[in-house]
């Protein structure tokens, strides 16, 4: 937020901002991978059970 | 304390290429420093494409620091090399004030000043022009683009200072564990000379706006570690090499040497010495014993302690002819048995690194062995040195001082006058009185009753010949001063006077140094003799004073 | 080796349709991958999974000082993948490693990629109802809990969109970047955008595939060659360093023998650097490159050398050859007309004309006897250019029907003084890369080689299902 100036936004709303910003890019950091894990259990026809979607390892 | 810097030292051209290799090797040092540093977190790591290990190796720096510093270019690809250093013009240090203090902590402050003009400085390197590539390879190569053909492009670049001319003024602070240095009022002014244009004015002006800086924090602290590393890892006489400073011109050579010898004065700088005569003399006591108040850095007890610190000059030489017996009489006495060498040691003691000069002082104030043997001495020298010592000592002192005096008391066997026993000395033995004439047959013929271990003395005719001379001197006769703790008997104060010497026991100086004990068989027996003296004389005991630098018992 | 991910990624890329070759990122790919391939460093496992069609997930394990990981998952919506991805066992070794890049020219000016359809050979139908097809990616590392995301997007026939995002919630951590790329390809150009937050890179890079008729270039009637050039330029708005290069790239094969070999020529007018390459693939199981670096100010300049050898287990099997990934680029030419030719160039040898193909009755007896005067001309032409063409066919296919079962690569700099060894294989269902690199330096005994003590030796392990 260092590069807006300071008559743009006051200090409270800038402050407001960041927390917002920072609790945005906490949420899109854990929740993409989930994110991602959704849309491939979504768009299958066969709904797999989680296992078999989360695990690396070679399915049975 | 003074010193200036050794003309022909710098006119010569070794140092230059000392300081050059000195300097090369310490900006050489802290760039593989940092190049290791940063391959391991992340360049090496970028060429060979593996992320994780990026990640992990980078992980031990985020949590602490911030990834801006593996982020910045390294341009440097080449180590930084001196070509030419010269001081055309000596640099000058001028010693304005100073300040010796010893009572809560041993502390010189000193207010200086440093010129330095007309000093030379090239330096070699080689840059990295690229610095987009630099910074892609600083990057995490999941995001960054690959760029065709983005090498590095190196440049060697050659920086010249020219015309440097310094002026500041610092205030040193010596301790016992380090120097610290603090630069005030700098100015620094050079001609900046680069072989890239485009980058002269750039790299001039953040160079002048580094000053600031580089006085304030970086040169104090880089004294003060360099400093706090010499006095802990060395302790006894050495001497300082060069320290190498990062960009300033001037180099400071200092010496610590301990003892101001002959030689040393070539090397003094006359004003730097007037200036600390004149800073000396303002302080000037004639005081050679320090009360506490008064913070006299003579004091041998309060004194300095500083490690290889320079003492007062030539003190050791005032100690020496200062009055004592030991000097009076070898002085005086030319053909004694000690050596010349034991006696310059003795005398030298006080100049060892142990500053305390409490050594082998209790042996300072005493008789020398031969003398006694030869019986050369004057009862008279020795009591105008003892009083005089004794005066220098306590002439001061508002409280009343006694001088500490021996006292040996006869036990009351026949009179039934008790006498108090003063127990100045812890080996004072009492000697039962007898009446005079029983004293006079039975005495000679009597034992010690007396269970106080006695030593009995081989040389029981000398201490009889010397007890005579005591005794019969009638000069024992003398000031005034405080009897009051002489409630001793009669024969007391006699046989006080004569032992009552500062701190003399007798009987060590005709012993030697060894014996505390005084043998008291056979003074007794003379003593009593001597018990006939009609009546009982207030003698005023010449006043005894300790010997100057030893911590006595009496 | 190329990782489990990344090989999704490629197959993602061929099944919309959009070709890596057409990026100026990739104009000197034949000479990067044979002379600057990554050794692995230290130990590295990977593990990978198709969960379902569309989702795929990979664990890695690196044992560098400490031991970490990632966790990687995918999800693409892309039709088809199936039939084209293949398990560690499966795989031929030729997709899985990157190697010598055969660019077919392009002759079709208005051609349209096709997207998500398993069969694109058949350019003159009317083209479908474009579908955007999406691809997302998330890796999460271990034990620093960084976020790789990246989503590619085709927006339309002719764009790209991909977004890559590095993120990390460690309080701190500058680690927060993102860069996005917008392609277009349109007739014969690649245009590219990026954008990237580290430092505010921007860039600009285009890419132009010069198709010229066949005969201007060489002797040989059946042209296969392409040219390309191509130049980009950036700037990092953060601390205003420039960047530029042009290429060219002109890729052909030798007249005689039919081997493919690729012309690469870069300058970079910042720094005055040139570099020129040359890579040929001598046999089938072999490859060669050389590459000549010089700077105009400095004038330095250095000489690296490349080669590849594969080594073939066991029989020659000849497989198909539509799902080779790695192969021949997917660029469609006129396979109708080209057997029109040929059925012409047949009736030659018959008196009677007679019907071959159902399109020709439609001719006109006198467009009939039109044609039959132009083959009977250029018989021989026709020929040759059958011939030539063949040959290169069948090299090619050679190459990429084989199994093989490893390959070794060597890469040597004369000016840095090293070696780079890296063999790559196939090892009971395990995919399977291992290389150092040597320097050569100076002793008083002579040239010693030692190994580079930042790299050392490294393994990796790939297992995927």
């Amino acid at each position: 937020m260092n590069f807006l100036p300071s008559f743009i936004l006051s200090d409270e709303s800038k402050e407001r901002f960041t927390r917002i910003f920072n609790l945005t890019h906490t949420v899109a950091h854990y929740g993409w991978i989930p994110f991602v894990l959704y849309l491939g259990w979504s768009q299958s026809s066969n709904r797999p059970n989680l296992l078999n979607l989360l695990s690396p390892l070679p399915s049975v | 304390m003074s010193f200036r810097f050794n003309e022909s030292l710098f006119a010569d051209e070794k140092f230059n290429d000392k300081i050059k290799t000195k300097l090369t090797n310490l900006l050489t040092k802290s760039l593989v420093k940092n190049k290791d540093l940063s391959s391991t977190t992340s360049i090496d790591v970028y060429n060979n494409n593996v992320a994780g290990s990026y990640y992990s190796a980078n992980n031990t720096n985020t949590t602490t620091t911030k990834t801006n510093n593996s982020r910045s270019p390294n341009f440097l690809k080449d180590e930084i090399k001196i070509t030419k250093v010269k001081f055309p013009v000596i640099p000058q240090v001028e010693i304005l004030d100073m300040d010796i203090t010893t009572e809560p902590r041993s502390l010189i402050k000193t207010i200086g000043n440093i010129s330095c003009s007309n000093a030379f400085i090239q330096l070699e390197t080689v840059i990295e022009s690229n610095l987009l590539m630099s910074t892609m390879q600083t990057s995490p190569s999941f995001i960054t683009p690959n760029l065709i053909d983005n090498n590095s492009f190196k440049i060697p670049i050659t920086m010249t200072f020219s015309n440097i001319q310094l002026e500041a003024i610092t205030n040193v602070f010596m301790r016992n564990h380090g120097v610290s240095i603090s630069f005030n009022d700098v100015s620094l002014d050079f001609k900046f000379d680069c072989s890239i244009k485009l980058l002269q004015n750039t790299i001039e002006k953040r160079l002048k706006d580094s000053i600031a800086t580089i006085f304030k924090e970086v040169l104090p602290s880089a004294i003060f570690n360099t400093s706090q590393h010499w006095f802990n890892q060395n302790k006894s006489v050495r001497k300082n090499s060069i320290p190498s400073t990062k960009e300033s011109s001037t180099t400071i050579k200092s010496e610590n040497k301990l003892i101001l010898d002959e030689n040393d004065l070539q090397d003094i700088s006359h004003e730097n010495m007037s200036r600390l005569a004149s800073i000396i003399s303002s302080r000037y006591t004639l005081s050679l014993h320090g009360t506490n108040h008064l913070t006299s850095p003579y004091d041998p007890n309060n004194f300095i302690n500083f490690n290889g610190c320079l003492e007062r000059q030539n003190l050791y030489r005032f100690i020496s002819t200062m009055p004592s017996l030991q000097n009076f009489y070898h002085i005086n006495n030319s053909t004694n048995t000690l050596s010349d060498k034991d006696n310059h040691m003795e005398t030298h003691k006080i100049n060892n690194n142990k500053i305390q000069c409490t050594s082998n002082n209790e042996n300072e104030n005493y008789l020398p062995q031969d003398i006694l043997d030869s019986g050369n001495f004057q009862l008279n020298d020795i009591i105008n040195i003892q009083n005089k010592l004794f005066e220098r000592n306590y002439h001061n002192s508002n409280n009343n001082v006694q001088p500490k005096r021996r006292t040996v008391k006869l036990k009351k066997i026949l009179s039934k006058k008790q006498t108090k026993q003063n127990k100045i000395n812890e080996h004072t033995t009492t000697i039962p009185i007898t009446p005079k004439k029983q004293l006079q047959e039975s005495v000679e013929e009597t034992k010690i009753e007396n269970p106080v271990a006695i030593k009995l003395s081989p040389r029981t005719k000398e201490m009889n010949k010397f007890v005579d001379n005591i005794l019969n001197n009638p000069l024992l006769v003398t000031s005034a001063s405080n009897t009051k703790k002489l409630e001793s008997p009669i024969p007391s104060p006699t046989l006080s006077k004569s032992m009552g010497f500062a701190g003399l026991n007798p009987y060590n100086s005709l012993w030697g140094e060894h014996s505390n004990h005084a043998c008291t068989t056979d003074i007794t027996k003379s003593h009593i003799r001597r018990l006939s003296t009609p009546s009982p004389v207030h003698i005023q005991t010449p006043p005894i004073s300790p010997p100057p630098y030893s911590s006595t018992k009496y | 080796m190329l990782d489990y991910m990344d090989y999704v990624v490629k197959a993602f890329e061929k099944q919309t349709n959009w070709s890596p070759d057409n990026s100026y990122e990739n104009i000197t790919a034949t000479s990067r991958s044979l002379l600057n391939f990554s050794i692995p460093q230290s130990f590295k496992f990977q593990t990978s999974n198709k969960s379902t069609n569309h989702s795929f997930n990979t664990l890695e394990l690196n044992r560098g000082k400490k031991i970490n990981g990632s966790l990687t998952y995918l999800y693409t919506d892309v039709e088809g993948l199936d039939s084209v991805l293949q398990g560690s066992n499966e795989i031929a070794l030729q997709d899985a490693t990157e190697t010598y890049r055969n660019i077919q020219p392009s002759f079709n000016k208005h051609h349209i990629p096709h997207w998500g359809l398993p069969s694109q050979n058949d350019v003159l139908q009317f083209p479908p109802k474009f579908i955007p097809r999406s691809l997302y990616l998330g890796r999460l590392y271990y034990p620093s809990s960084v976020l790789e995301a990246m989503l590619i997007k085709r927006l339309s026939p002719y764009t790209q969109l991909t977004v890559k995002c590095i993120s990390s919630t460690v309080r701190g951590s500058n680690l927060n970047y993102w860069t996005l790329s917008w392609q277009r390809y349109k007739e014969q150009n690649c245009h590219e955008w990026i954008l990237s937050s580290n430092d505010g890179l921007c860039g600009y890079r285009f890419l132009h595939n010069v198709i010229t008729s066949p005969s201007k270039f060489n002797n040989s009637l059946y042209n296969n060659s392409s040219l390309a050039v191509g130049a980009e330029f950036w700037l990092s708005l953060g601390s205003l360093n420039p960047g530029c290069s042009t290429s060219l790239r002109y890729c052909t094969h030798s007249a005689n023998t039919g081997r493919p070999l690729t012309l690469t020529f870069t300058w970079n007018p910042l720094f005055g650097h040139v570099m020129s390459t040359y890579s040929a693939k001598t046999s089938a199981n072999s490859t060669f490159t050389t590459k000549y670096d010089f700077n105009l100010y400095s004038t330095e300049s250095n000489l690296s050398f490349g080669c590849e050898f594969w080594k073939s287990a066991g029989s020659i099997e000849v497989a198909s050859n539509e799902n080779v990934i790695n192969g021949v680029a997917a660029i469609p030419h006129n396979e109708k007309m080209d057997q029109e030719l040929l059925s012409l160039n047949d009736i030659s040898t018959e008196t009677n004309i007679t019907v071959q193909d159902e399109s020709i009755k439609e001719f006109t007896d006198h467009q009939q006897k039109y044609l039959y005067d132009l083959t009977k001309t250029f018989e021989s032409s026709l020929q040759q250019i059958d011939k030539e063409r063949s040959i290169i066919e069948d090299f090619e296919n050679k190459f990429n029907n084989k199994q093989f079962s490893s390959v070794w690569k060597f890469s040597t700099s004369l000016m840095n003084k090293n070696l780079k060894i890296l063999w790559e294989g196939k090892f009971k269902g395990f995919l399977l890369s291992a290389g150092t690199e040597l320097l050569f330096k100076k002793d008083d005994n002579g040239i010693q080689p030692i190994i580079n003590p930042s790299s050392k030796f490294g393994v990796k392990i790939q297992y995927s299902s």
